[in-house]
Order: C-alpha cells, then sequence, then structure tokens
C-alpha cells in the first residue's frame, strides 16, 4: 500500500512521532515511496480513542500550545535535519553522556530524527514525550487554514503511529519503534559508512549527544504549559526506566542506512505552509520568517540571510520599540563587540539582537546583562534564524538565569560552591593561584556570565550550553574546574600575578586546547561533586549565624504563617536557589524540572503544600492564597496525605538531582533540626519551626 | 618579600580603578594606555581586567595597577570590591554620549564611599576624536569637575590623545599628596605601596602577595 498522501506527510509530525516513541529500527524510505503503514495500523485510533478524554481536554490549550506546533515545523526546517551523515557518525561516539555507549545503537539512527530519538528516550523523554503530545495536538487540531488533503496526511499519520498514544497513559508504548513515523519523513538512506569506530575522536561525543537533544526537542524547547509540563514528567520516569531496553532494540539498523540523509522530499517550505497559515495570527512567531532552506549539507551551507543586509525584520523592530531602553541600547553596544572575530556572528547580529530582547521581554527580571550577548551570538550562528534560535537559547538562559539576575546571586553563591571544588579536586592549581593572589571572581566572572564563551573555542560553545541547559549551574562549576584541569600545565608555569591573569584571560589563544568530548566527558564525572558543592554551599548558608538570627527574630513574631509567606516572598522574588533546610523538606534547586519558572512555582508550591500537611498543621487560607498567588490559579498542587507524600517522595536517594524530597517529621526530630527554614542566596528570609504549627 | 632587584624597579605601587558606564570606553582607555595602540575589536568587559604599567613621574618610578570594570550597573556588586584601597580613580564618560556624562555623579559617590577617603579622581572625557558628535562641551565637564573638586581631561582612545596624560596627572596628585604628608604609603593596606611587596587586589578578603614582577 501506497501511503496516499506521502508528499504531504507532516515531518514535524513524523520527527515528533520519532522522538515521542522509542527506539527506532530502521528507516528505509525514498521520496515518493513510503512504506505503508504497519499492520498495527487498525489498533492505533484504538489507542488513540482510549486517550480521548484527556485530548479533549487538551484540545482547549491548543491555541497556548501553538509555540510547541511551531517548534514542531522548525524542527523539520532546522538545518540540522540536513546534517543526517554527520550526526550519524557522531553518534557513533557513543554518547557516554546518554550513558548509550554501544556503536550499534547509532547505527540504525542515520537521521536527525533518529538521533532525535535517542535522546528524547534517554533523556528522560522530556523532549520526546512532549513532541509526541504536540503530536497528539496535531491529531486532534481543528485542520482550520489547511486545506483537507494537506491536513489530513499529519492528523492520519499521527493516529496511526504508536508514538501517539506513547504519552503519559501508555508509557509501554515509549518504547514502540517510530520507524514507520520515521518513514513516513521520506527519508531516503543514502548508503555508506556504518559505524566507525574511528569516529569517536572526531565529533566530540557532546556535540553529538547534545546536538541530538537540542534538535529533537524543539518542541520542548517551545515554552510549554504546566498540563503539558506534568503530563511530561508523569511519563519521564517511565521513559526514563525503559531507555535502556529501547536502545538495545534500536540496534537492528543495516550499516548501509546509518547515513540516511533528508532528500527534497523532506522540503519544509510545502508541507509547512499551512501550519503557517495557522500562525498567522501569531505576531510572536517569527517562524514564517524564515526563507527558503538551501538544501546543501553542512558545513557548505551558505549563511541565510536572516542578518543580513535586510531591514530588520517585523518582530525585532517590534521588540525594538516594547523594549526596556537601557537594555536596548546596551544590547546594541554589546554586540558589535561580541565575537567580534567570528564573521558568523556579526552576520547574524540581528538575530542575537532578536533573541536578547525577546528573551528580555520574557524575562524581565532578567532583562539583559552583558554577557548573555555572548550566549545569543553562539545560539545565533548555531541555528540561523530566531524563530529556531530562541526557545533552545531562552532555555540555556532560564536554566541558569540567576547568574544574570540583579546582585548576581547564583555568581555569589557558585563561588563558594567552586571554593569547595577548587580545594579538592584542583588543589595545586587552587594553591598556585592563591599563591599568586589570582580571586576567583577575576576569572569566574568572566566563565559563568558568558558561560564560557570567553574560556572555550567557539565551536565547542553550543555543545556547553547544551550541557549546562541540561545540568543546570552544576555542569558549570564541573566545567569551570575541568577546564581549569585541561589548562593546568599552562597555568602552573606561569609565575606572577599578571602572567596568570593573562592566561585565565586568554584561554581560549591557548594552543593547547582541550578536547571537546575528553572535557565533557570529564565534566559529566565531576556533575556528582559539583552537585555536593553546591549543596553543601547551601546548607553552610543557612546554618549560618547572620541567617539564623534573621529566622529567629521571624519565627517568633510571625509563627506559623510565616513559613508560607516566605515561601512566596521568595517566590515573588525569583527563582533564586532556594531550598529548605529543615527535617520536613528540601526543595532541590538544581532540579532539571525547575527550568522554568512555573516549573519551579509548581515545585514549590507543592512542596509547601507537603510541609504543612506533614506537620499536621493545615492552614487552608494560606494554602489557598499560596496556590492562587503562585501559580496565577492555572493549576493546584496535588493535595496529598502526610504519611502518603512522605513515602511516595522517599525513594528519592539524598544525592539524587532532579527531585526534591520529603523527610519523615519524627526523623528530623531526632536530629534536633526542628526548625523550617526558607533561605534565599544564603539568607532566611522566613522560618518557621515545625512546632510553631501545630 | 620583596627582594632587593624589585626594588630598582619601581618606587611606589598605586592602584587605580577605572569607572564608568558601560562603552564609554574604559578599556580601550587602558589598553591604549598599556600597549599604546587602539584595541581593535575589543570585547564588553565582564567582571575586571587588569593592567600595570610602571611610568616615571617627579622622578620616581612608579608603577600603576589598573583595575579595569564592568560598566553595567548589574556589574556593580561585583566590580565594587575592587574599589577598596584605590589611590586613583578615573571616571570615564563618553563625549558623544549625554546619559554616560549624567551618571558621573552616582560614579562620583561610589569612588567617594568605596575607595579610600583621599582617593585622587579624574573625569576623562573619552572620544574625544569625535567631535561632530560631541554631546558634552568641554566647558561644561570641565565646570562640573570643578564644581566637585576633582580633575579633568579628554582623551580620545583611539588617536591616544590625552591618554598618558591623564595617568600621569593622577599619579602625580598622589605621589604630591605622599611628599607633603598627607598620604602615608607605610600605612596603607592597599593602594600604594612602597616597592612590590603586594599585588594583586583585595577583592574577595583576601590580601594577595606576589614574590615577583613581570615588569
Amino acid at each position: 500500500m501506497r501511503w496516499p498522501e506521502c508528499c504531504g506527510c507532516s515531518p514535524p509530525a513524523l520527527v515528533a512521532a520519532a522522538a515521542g516513541a522509542g527506539a527506532p529500527r530502521r528507516l528505509t524510505l525514498e521520496p515518493g515511496r513510503c512504506v505503508p503503514p504497519g499492520p498495527e495500523e487498525g489498533e492505533q485510533p484504538l489507542l488513540v480513542q482510549q486517550e480521548s478524554a484527556s485530548l479533549a481536554a487538551s484540545r482547549l490549550a491548543l491555541l497556548k500550545e501553538q509555540e510547541a506546533l511551531s517548534a514542531q515545523l522548525r524542527v523539520r526546517r532546522h538545518p540540522s535535519l540536513l546534517r543526517g551523515g554527520v550526526q550519524a557518525r557522531r553518534l557513533d561516539a557513543g554518547s557516554p553522556l546518554l550513558g548509550l555507549n554501544s556503536p550499534t545503537h547509532s547505527e540504525s539512527w542515520g537521521s536527525r530524527a533518529g538521533s532525535d530519538v535517542n535522546s528524547a528516550r534517554s533523556f528522560g523523554s522530556r523532549a520526546g514525550s512532549k513532541a509526541a503530545r504536540a503530536l497528539k495536538l496535531i491529531a486532534r487540531a481543528p485542520s482550520s487554514g489547511r486545506p483537507p488533503s494537506a491536513g489530513s496526511p499529519p492528523t492520519a499519520a499521527a493516529a496511526r503511529s504508536p508514538c501517539v498514544s506513547a504519552t503519559g497513559s501508555e508509557p509501554r508504548l515509549l518504547s514502540e519503534s517510530p520507524e514507520r513515523c520515521s518513514a513516513r519523513g521520506r527519508l531516503s538512506t543514502v548508503g555508506s559508512v556504518s559505524g566507525e569506530e574511528s569516529s569517536s575522536d572526531r565529533g566530540s561525543y557532546m556535540s553529538s549527544s547534545v546536538e541530538g537533544v537540542a534538535m529533537l526537542p524543539l518542541a520542548a524547547w517551545a515554552p510549554p504549559s504546566r498540563s503539558l509540563r506534568r503530563g511530561v514528567r508523569r511519563v519521564r520516569t517511565v521513559a526514563t526506566g525503559s531507555a535502556a531496553g529501547g536502545s538495545s532494540r534500536s540496534s537492528e539498523g543495516s550499516p548501509e542506512e546509518l547515513q540516511a540523509v533528508p532528500e527534497g522530499s523532506f522540503d519544509a517550505d510545502e508541507a509547512a505552509a499551512p501550519e503557517e497559515g495557522r500562525q498567522e495570527a501569531d505576531e510572536a512567531a517569527p517562524a514564517a520568517a524564515p526563507p527558503k532552506r538551501p538544501r546543501q549539507v553542512l558545513p557548505s551551507r551558505p549563511l541565510r540571510k536572516a542578518g543580513r543586509g535586510r531591514v530588520a525584520s517585523r518582530s525585532l523592530r517590534r521588540l525594538r520599540q516594547t523594549a526596556r531602553a537601557e537594555d536596548l541600547a546596551q544590547i546594541r553596544k554589546d554586540l558589535p563587540r561580541t565575537f567580534s572575530e567570528e564573521p558568523t556572528v556579526a552576520a547574524l547580529a540581528e538575530v542575537s539582537e532578536e533573541l536578547l530582547l525577546e528573551y528580555a521581554a520574557s524575562d524581565p527580571e532578567v532583562g539583559y546583562c552583558q554577557g548573555m550577548s555572548h550566549v545569543a551570538a553562539v545560539a545565533a550562528a548555531h541555528f540561523r534564524t530566531p524563530a529556531e534560535a530562541f526557545p533552545p537559547f531562552a532555555e540555556v538562559v532560564r536554566s541558569v538565569r540567576g547568574l544574570w539576575l540583579p546582585g548576581l546571586p547564583l555568581l555569589l553563591q557558585g563561588k563558594v560552591a567552586f571554593e569547595r571544588i577548587g580545594r579538592r579536586h584542583l588543589p595545586e592549581v587552587w594553591r598556585h593561584l592563591r599563591e599568586f593572589g589570582i580571586a576567583p571572581d577575576m576569572f569566574l566572572l568572566d566563565a559563568w556570565l558568558t558561560l564560557f564563551s570567553r574560556w572555550l573555542p567557539f565551536a565547542m560553545l553550543w555543545g556547553v550550553f547544551e550541557l549546562v541547559c541540561m545540568e543546570g549551574f552544576t555542569a558549570v562549576l564541573a566545567l569551570t574546574a575541568e577546564v581549569l584541569r585541561a589548562h593546568e600545565e599552562a597555568l602552573m608555569g606561569a609565575s606572577s600575578f599578571e602572567e596568570l591573569f593573562v592566561l585565565l584571560k586568554a584561554l581560549p589563544a591557548q594552543k593547547a586546547q582541550p578536547d571537546a568530548r575528553l572535557l565533557l566527558e570529564a565534566t559529566r564525572a565531576l556533575l556528582p561533586s559539583a552537585t555536593e558543592a553546591m549543596t553543601g554551599s547551601e546548607i553552610r548558608g543557612a546554618d549560618s549565624p547572620s541567617s539564623s538570627s534573621v529566622v529567629g527574630g521571624q519565627v517568633e513574631e510571625t509563627a506559623g504563617p510565616s513559613l508560607w509567606e516566605g515561601m512566596l516572598t521568595v517566590a515573588r522574588r525569583g527563582p533564586r536557589l532556594i531550598f529548605t533546610h529543615s527535617d520536613l523538606l528540601e526543595v532541590d534547586p538544581l532540579n532539571t524540572d525547575l527550568r522554568s519558572w512555573r516549573g519551579f512555582m509548581s515545585h514549590l508550591t507543592e512542596a509547601a503544600h507537603t510541609a504543612v500537611t506533614m506537620t499536621s498543621a493545615c492552614l487552608p487560607v494560606h494554602r489557598e492564597e499560596t496556590a492562587s498567588n503562585s501559580t496565577n490559579g492555572s493549576t493546584k498542587a496535588p493535595s496529598r496525605s502526610p504519611r502518603s507524600s512522605a513515602n511516595s517522595q522517599k525513594p528519592s536517594a539524598p544525592s539524587q538531582r532532579g527531585s526534591w524530597r520529603c523527610r519523615g517529621k519524627s526523623r528530623g526530630g531526632q536530629e534536633g533540626k526542628r526548625g523550617s527554614r526558607l533561605c534565599c542566596m544564603g539568607k532566611s528570609v522566613a522560618s518557621a519551626s515545625s512546632d510553631d504549627f501545630q | 618579600m620583596a627582594s632587593e632587584k624589585e626594588k630598582d624597579q619601581y618606587d611606589y605601587l598605586f592602584k587605580f580603578i577605572i569607572i564608568g558606564d558601560a562603552g564609554a570606553g574604559k578599556s580601550c582607555l587602558l589598553h591604549q594606555f598599556i600597549e599604546n595602540r587602539y584595541k581593535k575589536g575589543s570585547s564588553h568587559t565582564i567582571g575586571v581586567e587588569f593592567g600595570s604599567k610602571i611610568i616615571h613621574v617627579g622622578g620616581r618610578n612608579i608603577k600603576l595597577q589598573i583595575w579595569d570594570t564592568a560598566g553595567q550597573e548589574r556589574y556593580r556588586s561585583v566590580t565594587r570590591s575592587y574599589y577598596r584601597g584605590a589611590a586613583g580613580a578615573l571616571i570615564v564618560y563618553d563625549i558623544t554620549n549625554r546619559d554616560s556624562y549624567n551618571h558621573l555623579v552616582n560614579w562620583l559617590q561610589d569612588a567617594r564611599t568605596l575607595a579610600r577617603a583621599d582617593t585622587s579622581i579624574i573625569t576623562v572625557g573619552n572620544k574625544c576624536d569625535m567631535k561632530d558628535k560631541r554631546a558634552v562641551t568641554f566647558l561644561e565637564a570641565s565646570r562640573c569637575a570643578q564644581e566637585n573638586d576633582i580633575l579633568f581631561l579628554e582623551t580620545s582612545a583611539l588617536t591616544g590623545e590625552g591618554v598618558e596624560d591623564v595617568f600621569i596627572k593622577v599619579a602625580r596628585v598622589i605621589l604630591n599628596k605622599i611628599e607633603d604628608g598627607l598620604i602615608d604609603p607605610n600605612t596603607m593596606v592597599s593602594g600604594t605601596h612602597t616597592g612590590s611587596q603586594r599585588i594583586g587586589s583585595d577583592s574577595g578578603g583576601e590580601a594577595m602577595s606576589s614574590k615577583t614582577c613581570s615588569c
């Protein structure tokens, strides 16, 4: 059977489907010769039907999800899609980061979609499940603005795809093969190299694994709704669990299929046209801006016209009008002197500007801080268009936004943590620097506020950003230590303050540069220590006498409600590194879920509820207030019973990242830590002893 | 401890800071002073930059240890720690940018409160080669400096005009204060030092010492 609408298949949907589902087996399709839907074809609608209730609900959120949809489209248009061969080869290097080292594992992923699948699955399917969810939305979307013929294929594809049901309620399907979905993407395989082992030393594994992450999850990069996030979170655990199984299944591809590169049929523009119609209303979506995509394979692909010699795009002009004057002025001052030696960056200055302005608009508290222009420039050079670059860029910035917040809170806290790491892991370098009077903030600012743009070669930077995006500030800490270690010889060779200072300011100019793959591997290995260092610094902050005394006064005055008020205070002030140091609960600020304010808030609210429930001091008034204030009434934290919540949270190991955890009261009581403190950047803003609640 | 051979390199060590709005040309000014050439394609300062140079003033060799700070308001919390003990402060504004001139007062206040009480301060109107775009007249700025009892000069980091004069002028004022007994270099924690016993900043709350001098 011939897939009727093969030329109208919606690649984004397919990519999403592939991403959402589990391991790809193989894909061998050529344009115009799509593989018919598999034998399970008939079953798929059933799966969809099973979910129809939730789907119906999600339809209401459709408009809100347009961003996600447009991101889906961008996936297809993404330049990286053209790099199938390159990606495939890189993937051969295995992906230590993903914990997937088998060369065969990557064999069947000739395409971008393939690598996306990999990343989606092994990264807890955050992206993948979102993508699948978005796909679901496509499936259910009213096909307004698109001709019926063009509208049906994605819908049909979505409906028939096992991936559709891979969201939430059918987690087992995550491991379903998405090959049919991919196949409909009309990827044609060009037979060639198979997993050469030698390639492992070529591409950095970071670029392989992480690029994969960044590309596919474009849907995920788009600001997801809270409901979406929740769904995703639910799936994540399952997906992570099934990653290993899925990966073993994915190794069936023949070597010939390794380098599947998209052909002309992968043309985004025709298929995207109807989707773009849908976006028309949304001025903010610059997705319509990208010009026709050239089809050459990178790196020979010429620069797009996006940022060059054109009148500023409409979205940019709009952003300029609405931007804060000081931000705009500063951005325009800084961009010409950001990577001024990189021609690509200069050519894409307008893209960078748009990214920065858009981010400043979306996060006024951060606005624009010097250093962010480097991040934007790298994102612009990597993605080329604002539409493609913004979601990942914003995600990167958000993951460590405390670095740029007024007062640079994360920098201050990170400095303490870095000192721990330095002393422990780089004792000699650390001593050497100290001996010559180099204080950490003399070089940490350069490294951190530009996210290593002044420390590492330009080509490595996007990979680094992705690592930071995934791991949060701990990655920054670990990478700092590893870069210093990589330059240890040069540093130890410098024998004066000035020599050291100059060296630290010009690390990328050094002859010997760290190998990207090794550096990132080492960084990953150091992550646990970095987490420990961060946690240590937080705890130390909480225990410091000054914060305790502040706490003491507030506790006695405000008693019970102060916990709530404190949380609200902190919540209103922004997601700085917050934790509650108590026997009741801990919110891990480095939680990967806490990448956005909304995600953070939901965690905070949830944690607060648990805390109060556990202390058997239910304060309904305050609870409502918190819920409405903190979440804008969009979602309420689930109510939990004291014990069940304690039990449900307990399994999280104390050192495990990405989870907040809750401990039983009695245990804490035995430890003599009865006070529940809420600390913000080492200063407690409020606290209440657990007894006060009773 | 300072070795004997270092002592002949310079008699005094003065700590300077360069402050002012972002984009005023602070880094280029420093680069022009240190390297005697304009720094093309310079990047904006994140945090602090450092430069040092020995100048000859009033028959003395004076080593200037200059901290160039980031101009953006957000970095002030970090750069403030570099003010401590500075013997000289250069407040740089851009003569083509009225705002940067208007902010002089804030910078001046910062310098007075955070650096030494007897810090010698100079206002530097940079980019004086761009006469056609001038937004702040020489007279106006000069009068303002007089009112605030600080020095004033116009410079061009591009052409190098007046750059060295700025540093020499401030160094001379400090030297005069030392010779008049207004500043006792031996009692200073940092800022000026005799010989080269100490180098580096006190930022981070740690005094740093250097055994050698690369100059």
